[in-house]
């Protein structure tokens, strides 16, 4: 999977991240019509400094290339690591500093 | 004394030379400030105004739909400048921009070939074009399709795909720099060239016999169906654009081609002069306007 596109930027102890994970994401019907393999994410998680602060298990109601926001308190500086796995096995990891 | 008399001959001369070099884009100025200033008082009060500019919209699209535009320069948005609803999810959708990958595509494109390197080493130029050039005007698309052509190489096209990444990252650096659109008009034919692309924005043509200012210059602000028309000011200075409706990028020909469609012609080859000159047209209109480079629109 290609690499995550990540947005993290901090205001008043707050922080405000957006993500783009790139997958075409077929659900088992769309699957079938286009003739490909089923795939879809199925776990994200988000970690600053080793610390868990985002998990979320999805499933076929995602559509293509989803599109990913969320806050939590932190600083700046913070080192930032989103993991997304799918149905394949497949997984993909980028770490980007908070602004 | 005859030695006095021809040096003032030679003197008067030469500043006549000088001072017509840069006259040629005169009438083109003209048309360019009586534009904006049309613009300008046009949306300046649209619930005032609405007798004079908008005899068709109702109470509640004056109130919600269409807002007053204060700064000229917002025009470069379209509709999206008097339109509050579609300003709204236009900001959402840039939050992560769909044409952010094909921006990095554009560079690798960039990178990987020495003979686009040699032609355009300044990456920021996309305001400078189209520009008047051995006797005919050429856009930025023939521009890089000539320099391909040059090296023995295939041309890219003139509507999506190479040449549109390419283009978008032109335009994304000139952007970066803070240019702006810098359209020159320096010579007799460049004028006659301008002239040719101003009748042809105003005629009427097609079974529906509209001419591109029926639309955008008259009728800018008011609806086809459900869609606002946007203003003749700032309507180059966004492309590459990404179009919702195409699902990817386009050029500034592609778009022209659709639009021709729209009105029940046929259009013109992306590649012909007809095509450029509008262009040209087009861009002197929005001389001085900051690019924005690749933007999205519906």
């Amino acid at each position: 999977m290609k690499k995550i596109r990540i947005r993290a930027k901090e205001k008043k102890g707050i922080v405000t991240v957006k993500a783009v994970i790139k997958h075409p994401m077929l659900s088992y019907i769309e699957a079938k019509k286009k003739h490909k393999k089923v795939n879809f994410i199925t776990y994200i998680v988000a970690k600053a400094d080793g610390e868990t602060v985002y998990e979320v298990s999805t499933s076929q109601f995602l559509s293509k290339n989803p599109f990913i926001k969320f806050q939590y308190r932190g600083k700046k500086g913070q080192e930032l690591e989103i993991t997304a796995k799918d149905l394949s096995g497949d997984s993909v990891t980028t770490v980007k500093k908070v602004k | 004394m005859i030695k006095k008399f021809i040096s003032l001959i030679a003197a008067v001369s030469l500043s006549t030379l000088l001072l017509n070099a840069g006259d040629y884009n005169k009438q083109a100025e003209k048309d360019r400030v009586a534009l904006k200033e049309y613009f300008a008082k046009k949306f300046a009060n649209p619930l005032k105004n609405r007798g004079e500019y908008f005899p068709y919209a109702t109470d509640k699209e004056l109130k919600e739909g269409i807002l007053p535009v204060k700064n000229s320069e917002d025009f470069r948005l379209g509709t999206y400048a008097f339109n509050k609803i579609g300003k709204e999810q236009y900001e959402e959708l840039n939050e992560m921009a769909p044409y952010l990958d094909d921006i990095d595509e554009g560079e690798e494109l960039y990178n990987g070939s020495s003979a686009i390197k040699k032609c355009f080493p300044n990456p920021a130029i996309a305001g400078e074009y189209p520009m008047f050039k051995d006797g005919k005007v050429i856009t930025l698309t023939a521009a890089i399709n000539q320099c391909l052509k040059k090296a023995g190489k295939k041309s890219w096209g003139w509507k999506k795909g190479k040449i549109a990444k390419l283009e978008a990252y032109f335009a994304n650096k000139t952007k970066e720099a803070g240019k702006k659109v810098n359209i020159k008009i320096n010579s007799q034919k460049a004028m006659e060239a301008y002239e040719r692309g101003k009748k042809e924005y105003y005629s009427q043509r097609g079974y529906l016999k509209l001419s591109c200012a029926n639309c955008h210059v008259q009728g800018s602000g008011q609806r086809v169906r459900k869609e606002y028309l946007h203003t003749l000011y700032g309507a180059t200075t966004h492309f590459p654009v990404y179009r919702l409706k195409w699902q990817g990028l386009g050029t500034l020909e592609r778009r022209i081609e659709g639009c021709e469609k729209d009105e029940g012609e046929n259009p013109h080859k992306p590649s012909s002069p007809w095509v450029a000159e509008m262009i040209y047209f087009m861009a002197y209109m929005s001389n001085g306007l900051p690019v924005d480079g690749p933007d999205l629109r519906k």
